[in-house]
């Protein structure tokens, strides 16, 4: 009799161990998620990040914390990501260009090779502003000021290591102008400067002053980019950098990578999370707020893209920097 | 600017800013009496805390604690004559002479007495000042910031301790210090010898910590199992009569008016501003005459404390609206804006005006507290000056280390901390004072960066820098700074030839061994 009873419970109990065997896989995230921005909280990446963040905790119902790894420039944070476990739970989020541009113009630890990627969810183009009393529209204008007075004008860009130095660069380049390049300590001394008139354009990440735009301080002379994306309709026609013999893609494609030896069905997990949240109301109400709506570009899209930006930043190098 | 104040006091008025101004002021009282440590470095050890704190609030518990310290300093100078913060040191010549004869209530009554008035002066000049220079600086250009952080780092080093060689060495290594890693302008990485961790610079939160946090408790490991004999264990606060403050008010107005102008100066700070006042009422005094100062006159205590809290708000001109530190805690308190995520500068009051009026209200509200805990509680404060404050080391170097840490999320700052405090306690020493190195590391960037700058601008013209009235201006004072210490190093050196020099005598020797002890 006894043994009779024990059979169903031993089973159930086989059952209940083996149920979530299947499921493994499926069950990714199996614990805290970290995000390591290998830049200062408070800046835009921090705060894509924050808000992605957000997101996807709600979806995944486990923690997802930022890190802020920037110890030697952000070295630290792409450093620890690359060696970490390749589990899928520690992801590196970088814009596309502030990962290429260290690798293509300084001598750092890591390589785009170190690094899988998951997808992209936000996209941002450079452009390119004037205060409003250098009484210019478009940019057109600046290229032909800069021909009549050969060196006068100056360009301000954020840093030498930044998609705003390459743009600077083929642009002067393609169009033989000459005009001086500023480079300052950052995106927000070179705010100030644009704001306070002390260099003739300014080239910097688009949405930064758009409240000057929107006030008319500040003039959008062209965009390294689209920005139908935006969320401010005056300058949704901007000219992009085609218009003036550069056809080249300038800007920021935010995205998640996790190191290169992880296995492609986690990274496919992460992936399949990190898509549901980039396209989650959550996310999109925050980036209603910051200026630009989210993208979802899978992992093969994203790292194809960054393998030709770095090729373009490099061909501008060899071109007109070096 | 008016609305924004109000805004500001109104907001100020709950039960959780003003406990955190309270808790900070409490703190600052505290540290500030315990001899050898100081506000720049309560601030320090409570930095991985206000990481996690609002920004507002973050810089209300500093403020507090920065004003809270100048108070506390003058305990330990009255009480035991090792004066609790370097500021306090010119305190001891009268307070503890006062508090021998019997007097030690009332020596601390005009101390709290001269401490809220030149507080709230310093404070009325801040809010007066901070708007109206915030909306003129935000007209100068690159060339106008470097002049005045390099007229500044003259003044650092003219002003420690009297040897402007030994300033101006600390000066330089400081600027050694932030010379390292990649450079802005040209793109070179400069002296970080391929190590990744060193190819962006040092980080400025551990250079603090190092000397700040670290070099302090080496310096103090001597007074390990030692507890101090107060000179009266009668110790109640006893403010002076309205009439008996009032008719000295030469005395700490002219301090505070030393205050304030010497904090707004960039770089120099309480621990100039009170020798100086103090010199100044000794030789413009008749009743007492001068030879009574050093006695126990009041006017001794009135002028260096009042002084000391009015360079609360001086310091607040230069850091607000230029993004410049008038003192080494402002110094901090610059570098964990940055770290909130602020850009310190002359676009701060128009991008956060309300952290502005926040921290100016923060400034008045702590006086006020200050006042009254010194009225009614001095005892309590006073009490822990009979303990081993060796109890504080332990925590003192957790926090600093986690502080550092905390900066960048990483361990190699930790080291930079350990290396800047073990050589700030031997370069301490030697009679160097960091001070000078954590300044000259703050404003050296500042200073390369905006001097470039400005060379970028006017495609490589010097002239830039004397192209318009204030620029030659600055030129000038800058100039006639570094001419006046040559001459003056000149005639020293001249003297101390001569065995009856006029500037040595029995108190020039208790001065400098006064700013010695306060030093640590």
């Amino acid at each position: 009799m006894r043994k009779i009873h024990m059979l169903p419970a031993v089973l159930a109990l086989a059952g209940v161990m083996a149920a979530p065997m299947p499921v493994v896989a499926g069950d990714y995230p199996s614990d805290t998620v970290r995000i390591v921005v290998p830049w200062r909280a408070g800046g835009g990446t921090d705060t894509i990040a924050r808000g992605l963040a957000a997101a996807m905790e709600n979806i995944a119902g486990k923690a997802v914390v930022v890190d802020n790894l920037t110890a030697g420039g952000g070295n630290a944070g792409h450093v620890h990501v690359k060696k970490a476990k390749p589990d899928g739970l520690t992801m590196l989020l970088n814009g596309s260009s502030d990962l290429n541009s260290p690798i293509i113009f300084r001598n750092v630890p890591y390589a785009l090779e170190d690094y899988a990627c998951v997808g992209a969810i936000y996209q941002t183009p450079t452009w390119i502003l004037a205060h409003k009393d250098q009484d210019m529209t478009d940019l057109g204008q600046f290229l032909e000021r800069a021909k009549a007075e050969p060196g006068k004008l100056t360009v301000g860009v954020g840093s030498l290591i930044s998609a705003h130095y390459v743009m600077a660069a083929a642009l002067l380049g393609k169009n033989d102008v000459n005009a001086r390049v500023i480079p300052f300590d950052g995106g927000g001394p070179l705010k100030k400067a644009i704001l306070g008139n002390q260099v003739t354009i300014g080239v910097i990440h688009a949405p930064v002053l758009l409240d000057a735009v929107k006030k008319g301080d500040v003039n959008v002379l062209a965009a390294g980019g689209s920005l139908e994306g935006i969320n401010y309709e005056p300058v949704r026609g901007t000219k992009t950098i085609d218009a003036y013999n550069t056809p080249v893609k300038i800007g920021v494609t935010r995205g998640l990578f996790v190191p290169k030896d992880t296995p492609a069905d986690v990274i496919a997990d992460a992936a399949a999370l990190l898509e549901k949240a980039a396209m989650s109301d959550d996310f999109k109400a925050f980036g209603e707020k910051f200026g630009f709506a989210p993208i979802w570009w899978d992992g093969e899209t994203f790292c194809d893209f960054l393998q030709s930006e770095n090729k373009e930043y490099r061909q501008i190098k060899a071109d007109f920097i070096d | 600017m008016l609305e924004g104040l109000l805004t500001a006091l109104a907001e100020i008025a709950a039960p959780a800013p003003l406990f955190v101004i309270l808790t900070g002021t409490a703190l600052g009282l505290l540290v500030g009496a315990l001899p050898g440590l100081s506000s720049p470095m309560a601030i320090i050890v409570l930095l991985p805390i206000t990481y996690k704190m609002e920004t507002l609030a973050a810089f209300q518990l500093m403020v507090g604690i920065y004003v809270g310290t100048k108070l506390g300093g003058s305990y330990a100078s009255i009480l035991l004559r090792t004066p609790g913060t370097p500021a306090a040191a010119c305190t001891a010549l009268d307070g503890f002479p006062m508090a021998e004869n019997g007097r030690p209530g009332e020596a601390i009554g005009y101390s709290v007495m001269a401490s809220t008035a030149g507080g709230l002066v310093g404070w009325l000049a801040a809010v007066s000042f901070v708007p109206f220079i915030a909306s003129v600086a935000l007209h100068s250009e690159p060339a106008d910031i470097a002049l005045i952080g390099i007229a500044g780092l003259v003044l650092v080093s003219a002003f420690v301790r009297g040897s402007m060689v030994r300033g101006l060495i600390g000066v330089l290594l400081g600027l050694l210090i932030a010379s390292v890693g990649f450079d802005v302008q040209d793109g070179v990485e400069r002296y970080s010898f391929n190590n990744p961790m060193l190819s962006s610079g040092i980080s400025f939160a551990a250079v603090l910590v190092g000397f700040f946090g670290l070099t302090v408790v080496l310096a103090d490991l001597d007074m390990v199992g030692r507890s101090s004999e107060l000179v009266s264990t009668k110790l109640d606060t006893k403010l002076p009569r309205f009439i008996d403050f009032f008719k000295r008010w030469k005395a700490w107005t002219i301090g505070t008016a030393y205050g304030v102008v010497v904090g707004a100066i960039p770089g120099v700070g309480a621990d100039g501003s009170t020798w100086l006042s103090y010199a100044t009422v000794r030789n413009q005094s008749k009743d007492p005459p001068p030879e009574a100062f050093g006695t126990g006159v009041p006017e001794g205590i009135l002028a260096p404390e009042s002084s000391n809290n009015a360079t609360t708000g001086g310091t607040m001109i230069p850091m607000l609206t230029l993004g410049i530190p008038g003192d080494a805690s402002t110094a901090i308190m610059l570098g964990a804006m940055v770290l909130h995520g602020l850009s310190p500068g002359v676009t701060l009051m128009q991008d956060n005006a309300p952290l502005v009026y926040g921290i100016l209200a923060a400034i008045l509200v702590a006086n006020i507290l200050m006042f009254l805990i010194g009225w009614s509680a001095s005892r309590a404060f006073i009490m822990v000056l009979r303990r081993d404050r060796a109890l504080l080391f332990p925590f003192i170097i957790v926090f600093a280390s986690i502080g550092a840490f905390a900066a960048d999320n990483d361990v190699f700052p930790v080291y930079v901390a350990i290396v800047c405090g073990v050589a700030g306690y031997f370069l301490e020493k030697r009679g160097f004072s960091v001070v000078t190195i954590v300044l000259g590391a703050v404003l050296g960037p500042i200073i390369e960066y905006n001097v470039r700058l400005g060379l970028a601008y006017s495609a490589g013209e010097w002239s830039v820098f004397t192209d318009t009235w204030p620029r030659k201006v600055l030129v000038a004072v800058i100039a006639l700074l570094i001419v006046n210490e040559v001459i003056r190093a000149f005639r020293s050196r001249g003297e101390t030839r001569r065995p009856a020099a006029p500037e040595a005598g029995p108190e020039a020797e208790r001065k400098k061994e006064l700013q010695h002890t306060g030093r640590k």
